[in-house]
């Protein structure tokens, strides 16, 4: 009876003291860093925070308030609450008034009447800030027509892109340079030279053929660029690492292949819907309509891209065994990839080359603490932006167009007002908006980011200087009159009444044998007998199947 | 005897009687009424739903005939294996739990019965092997499931492959992301998380048998494979028939944890029919999957029904049987 | 059989016969599975980022023990929610705890009352028929494999206004279906009516006799099947994720850190601490009250 009573007691008292943490703060709505001034107007702004942060958003506002001092501009910094579905939802009763966010459903959101009309203050040239151009003047035409030259909108501006951002490969220049793995200019075909890189001249001159690039030193062609990992197994390293968790990183990887191979010209049709282009295996050019845009799963692109992939997982030496594993995200594979150096004898892990991530990776890593927890061991050599890292031209095989060919994920990382705040709001919000599309206000955000806007801006030598070594490579290839740019954009109707299918399946979904497959590195993981031919084979049979259910 | 003593007495008889109705139904009116609306009205709306379609821009539901049947079938057979992945991977789940879970329950049950710890005695190392079997067998029932599941993917998909590699210095992947070992390490863990609730059904059955059966087997120096197969089992028989049956119900309910491991995600290979349904309600924004979730749902109860009946009937039927000396007896059940 | 002194002794076979070896040896095989990944993921919890990516995964900390890792994972254990008027929040730690506490108490509660009250009647009034017929619905409902009646539970629940609701929860859990109503009526079954008898003739209405003389006496059984529905309660996340999306529990919270993409913490020893920050409640009530609990509970078996 003693027993059982004092067992009770105790049940009770752990429960008390569970419910002490009741008193414990572990996080309030808003995380605001300042108090509310009662004497001025409250303008709230829903950040998108992701791997861009928000420290160029707090610079960008306290110039404004110096420009304004009756406003209070207060960031409301989320994630999951930005997701695009969680905004169509709750747009109409929030209190921010302006977003900063990473997708939209824009054409959902302006036909629902959620977002406010911007279309005279991104028109109108920004010439109270000094500059005789408009944000639309600055922006490129495939943007100006998805936002505001269409029909959808009326020719109306709801919303302008906020970033641009692409999945590549990015690696490691310090171990490059550590292993040598750079092409030396005296290589030749069959015979690679490989090379430190340090002393000038001494890198080959890369796809560009230009010296001092950010491509010079790496491999050129396919084939270069398998005899490149083999030298990494040889060495030591571990070529390549990605997110076994979220498959975008890995398919990203491959849509940045695929994209790079057709050129932009070819690829655009996947979300047009429109043009003619020789398809893998044929003589003669398809005229590509909405009726059989199936037949794009055909283009010669995706099988160099299945080809590579299909290399990578032939040797498990080719990529970490995290790589693999449904419980590596995106932070735990950029962690990995930095903490891989510098080597440490007796450690479990070889250093990683290469990482498939996007443009914002390094901000990310950072804010997660990644580069911390290394400095805190290794010294300050290690540290955010002391690390150079780069990105690799995704190489070139026969049939390739020439040039470079970004694919954009950002399409639709939108700016737009709340078409529910009022007049007083709405103007100060444009106000805002017009601001934060300056020159210098375009230059702090990727000063501060590292990551461009896809608008017409340049960066003045000392800003430049303070980039990272990857932000610079970045920069070099976005402005570089060599690099074309396709977004992530349509005006389709079959792509728009069929978002998910065209978001979700359209890429890399295949069907070999009666099995679903969703993404090429895991079948190929799991089925060594799969080749990339069958795989690529198997696109096609899955899109035509498919194609009827889609809504016209 | 006079009359008055005797009418009050049948009065007080009526009253008393009339009390106890009024009370037997006043406690019995709740229950009643869930049990229809939460019970019967809810199969028979899923009846309903099934002949139905939903029209997410006017919220309405319509009637749609027998539409969402036919979409299952042609699913059922197309091209793609998904639904023979799940039909595969739900048998694979029910034979485990019928020849490994079930089967290992019944002897780690007669080991506690066995050899757990009476009251009084000295400590033996049967006895704390068999407490401490009683203890780590009924660990995963009280630990959250969704808690257990995270420790376990973690170490299947980061510890368990870096072991294996330095021990056999090839290269393993995490065995939750490789196709081949997924549907292992799934149904493995199914099987350990499954004994803790048969352990207890099991040893309380035990319990109940006459001891002085046992005690007599003991002095005739029966083997313990023996008195399991002649004493323990056929008395124990009842609750065996009952886990047997409620098992067929697992066949298509059974999700085998998989939205605890993969979420929405699980490859198609490791699905089960119970996943699949699972997944189809849950992953949908609106209400649009629901008509088509209870024709499937509704399928699958006009199958396995039978299968419960029949496999009840033939358990009993062939079940064991009072041995040639008259020994060995069934013992009646409570109820 | 009968020893030189004259004495019985009992004929015995060598009790280490090879079932039970077979069957140790697959207790200790078991031990080492379940203990395994329990063991790793304590150690793992303790270790830093670095420790454990450097290091061998199943040796003990090398770089330092980060208590810091159970603090991040408790900030890290939340899950946002949309609010009725619009827009959303975070349920952080305390709330998903107080969410827990009353569901499961809840539940607990209301469907052990129920079912005992008409385990209750239908053992102890038994003569009549409707005493049989409910034995029968309850054996009958757990044969009878019903599937996919979720989207028409859900489909109900928010036809009554019992959706997203405690209240809502409960009614539909106050019921007598299941394995409780079985307990319950195997342990009234073997109680005598002679002491409600007794009290009848001291004049005890049938309420009295229930509430005072009966349910005292299974009291320990009650108490321990509400143990059980409890701890179900509490592990539970189904239940909440689907009927209760505005009041999280924390096993919802611990499902959202391992799969969702917007997870507030990604180092595995910090997620590692959030699942042991989850179990370790549950489970300190069960190293106090295991011996209750792991007692001989006995159900009534299908019968005929």
């Amino acid at each position: 009876m003693k027993n059982y009573f004092f067992k009770t007691i105790v049940t009770v008292f752990i429960f008390l003291a569970s419910l002490t943490l009741t008193s414990c703060n572990f996080g309030e709505e808003g995380d605001e860093d300042e108090d509310i001034d009662p004497n001025k107007t409250q303008v709230y702004i829903g950040n998108y925070y992701g791997g861009l942060g928000d420290k160029w958003l707090k610079e960008l506002k306290a110039q404004f308030e110096e420009l304004y001092p009756d406003v209070q501009i207060r960031i409301d910094n989320d994630k999951n609450k930005f997701l695009r579905d969680n905004i169509l939802n709750n747009i109409s009763s929030s209190r921010d008034a302006l977003f900063f966010v990473d997708r939209i459903y824009y054409y959902d959101m302006v036909k629902l009447g959620l977002l406010a009309d911007i279309t005279d203050a991104v028109t109108t040239p920004l010439t109270e800030y000094g500059e005789d151009v408009s944000i639309v003047d600055k922006m490129d035409a495939t943007n100006r027509q998805y936002y505001g030259e269409n029909e959808i909108t009326g020719n109306k501006y709801y919303a302008i892109p906020t970033y641009l951002s692409h999945y590549g490969i990015v690696y490691d220049v310090d171990l490059f340079e550590e292993k040598k793995l750079y092409i030396g200019r005296d290589s030749t075909p069959g015979n690679i030279i490989w090379v430190s890189g340090k002393e000038e001249g001494s890198k080959s001159l890369g796809l560009d053929g230009l010296p001092g690039t950010y491509d010079d030193g790496l491999p050129e062609t396919w084939t270069q660029f398998q005899e490149l990992m083999e030298v990494m197994v040889q060495k030591g390293v571990t070529p390549f690492i990605w997110s076994g968790q979220y498959k975008e990183y890995s398919l990203g990887f491959l849509n940045g292949l695929w994209a790079d191979y057709e050129g932009a010209e070819n690829f655009i049709m996947n979300y047009t819907f429109s043009g003619s282009t020789l398809l893998d295996g044929d003589t003669q050019p398809t005229e590509i309509t909405g009726d059989n845009a199936y037949e794009l799963q055909r283009q010669s692109g995706k099988r160099f891209a299945l080809e590579v992939a299909k290399h990578i997982m032939s040797d498990s030496v080719n990529y970490t065994s995290s790589s693999t594993r449904l419980t590596t995200d995106h932070l735990s594979a950029q962690d990995e990839f930095i903490a891989s150096r510098p080597e440490n004898n007796g450690s479990t892990i070889k250093p990683i080359a290469m990482i498939m991530e996007g443009d914002w990776w390094e901000n990310e890593a950072r804010d997660n603490g990644s580069f911390d927890s290394i400095v805190a061991m290794y010294g300050n050599d290690y540290a955010y932006g002391k690390r150079r890292f780069s990105l690799m031209p995704f190489p070139k095989t026969e049939g390739s167009a020439p040039g470079t060919t970004i694919f954009s994920v950002s399409g639709t990382a939108a700016f737009f007002i709340n078409a529910n705040c009022s007049e007083e709001i709405l103007e100060i919000a444009k106000a805002f908006l017009r601001f934060c599309h300056t020159e210098s206000a375009l230059q702090i955000f990727t000063v501060n980011t590292g990551v461009i806007k896809p608008y017409t801006y340049t960066l003045t030598d000392e800003q430049y200087a303070s980039l990272t070594h990857f932000s610079k490579t970045l920069y070099q290839i976005y402005k570089s009159e060599n690099t074309k740019i396709v977004y992530d954009l349509s005006l389709s109707m079959k792509r728009i009444n069929n978002s998910t299918y065209f978001g979700n399946y359209w890429t890399w979904y295949s069907n070999v044998s009666g099995s679903t497959y969703e993404n090429p590195f895991s079948a190929f993981a799991n089925n060594t007998s799969l080749t990339a031919k069958a795989y690529f084979d198997g696109l096609y049979t899955y899109h035509r199947n498919n194609w009827k259910t889609l809504t016209k | 005897m006079n009359e008055t003593s005797v009418s009050t007495r049948k009065s007080r008889l009526k009253n008393r009687k009339l009390k106890e109705s009024i009370f037997y139904w006043s406690l019995l009116a709740w229950p009643l009424l869930q049990f229809c609306i939460f019970y019967i009205g809810v199969n028979f709306n899923s009846i309903l739903l099934s002949v139905k379609k939903y029209d997410y821009v006017t919220g309405e539901f319509s009637f749609y005939g027998l539409n969402n049947f036919k979409t299952f079938f042609m699913q059922l057979f197309s091209e793609n294996k998904s639904m023979w992945f799940c039909f595969k991977n739900s048998l694979i789940v029910y034979l485990i739990g019928v020849f490994v879970t079930t089967p290992v329950s019944i002897l780690f049950s007669y080991y506690i019965f066995k050899n757990g710890k009476k009251k009084n005695a000295r400590w033996t190392p049967a006895n704390v092997v068999a407490e401490t079997a009683k203890i780590l067998l009924f660990l995963p029932t009280i630990i959250p499931s969704i808690a257990l599941v995270m420790m376990f993917k973690y170490f299947g998909e980061n510890s368990l492959p870096e072991l294996l590699n330095k021990w056999f210095g090839t290269c393993f992947s995490g065995l939750l992301s490789n196709d081949r070992t997924a549907l292992f390490y799934v149904f493995g863990f199914c099987v350990l998380t499954g004994f803790g609730v048969n352990m207890i059904l099991y040893t309380g059955a035990m319990s109940g048998i006459d001891k002085s059966l046992i005690e007599s087997a003991e002095i005739d120096g029966v083997t313990p494979f023996r008195e399991l197969r002649k004493i323990i089992f056929p008395n124990i028989y009842p609750t065996f028939v009952m886990q047997m049956v409620l098992s067929i119900a697992g066949f298509f309910t059974s999700q085998a944890f998989l939205y605890s491991f993969y979420g929405s995600g699980a490859p198609d290979r490791v699905r089960t029919f119970g996943y699949y349904l699972f997944v189809t309600i849950i992953d949908s924004a609106t209400m649009a999957e629901y008509p088509y979730a209870s024709a499937v749902g509704l399928m699958f109860t006009i199958l396995a029904t039978p299968v419960t009946l029949a496999t009840k009937y033939l358990l009993e039927r062939f079940g064991p049987s009072p041995d040639r000396d008259g020994r060995i007896r069934k013992v009646e059940t409570n109820g | 059989m009968v020893n030189s002194n004259g004495k019985m002794r009992l004929k015995r076979t060598n009790n280490r016969n090879w079932l039970m070896i077979l069957i140790v040896a697959l207790i200790l095989i078991y031990v080492l599975v379940i203990i395994s990944p329990f063991y790793w993921s304590i150690i793992t919890s303790l270790k830093t980022r670095n420790d454990f990516r450097r290091n061998f995964n199943f040796g003990f900390p090398k770089m330092g023990i980060a208590i810091s890792n159970y603090y991040e994972a408790l900030k890290a254990l939340r899950v946002q929610i949309n609010l009725p008027a619009g827009g959303s929040r975070y349920v952080y730690f305390p709330e998903l705890f107080l969410n827990s506490v009353i569901y499961a108490f809840g539940c607990m509660f209301v469907q052990n009352l129920v079912a005992c009250i008409v385990a209750y009647l239908c053992s102890k009034y038994g003569q009549r028929k409707f005493s049989k017929l409910i034995y029968s619905i309850v054996i009958v409902t757990m044969i009878l494999p019903i599937a996919g009646s979720l989207a028409s539970e859900i489909n109900m629940a928010k036809t009554f206004g019992l959706y997203d609701s405690f209240f809502g929860i409960f009614v539909m859990r106050a019921n007598f279906l299941g394995m409780n109503f079985l307990i319950y009526y195997a342990a009234f079954k073997v109680i005598p009516w002679d002491f409600a008898e007794a009290a009848f003739i001291d004049g005890a209405s049938d309420l009295k006799v229930m509430t005072r003389i009966m349910f005292p006496l299974i009291r320990p059984t009650f108490l321990i099947a509400c143990l059980l529905s409890f701890i179900g309660y509490w592990n539970d996340y189904y239940i909440p994720m689907i009927y209760l999306p505005s009041k999280p529990t924390i096993a919802y919270a611990l499902y959202c850190l391992q799969i969702d993409s917007g997870s507030a913490v990604s180092s595995v020893p910090a997620k590692m601490a959030g699942s042991i920050i989850v179990f370790l409640p549950v489970f300190i009530i069960f190293l106090i009250f295991n011996k209750k609990l792991i007692g001989n509970l006995t159900v009534g078996g299908l019968k005929g």
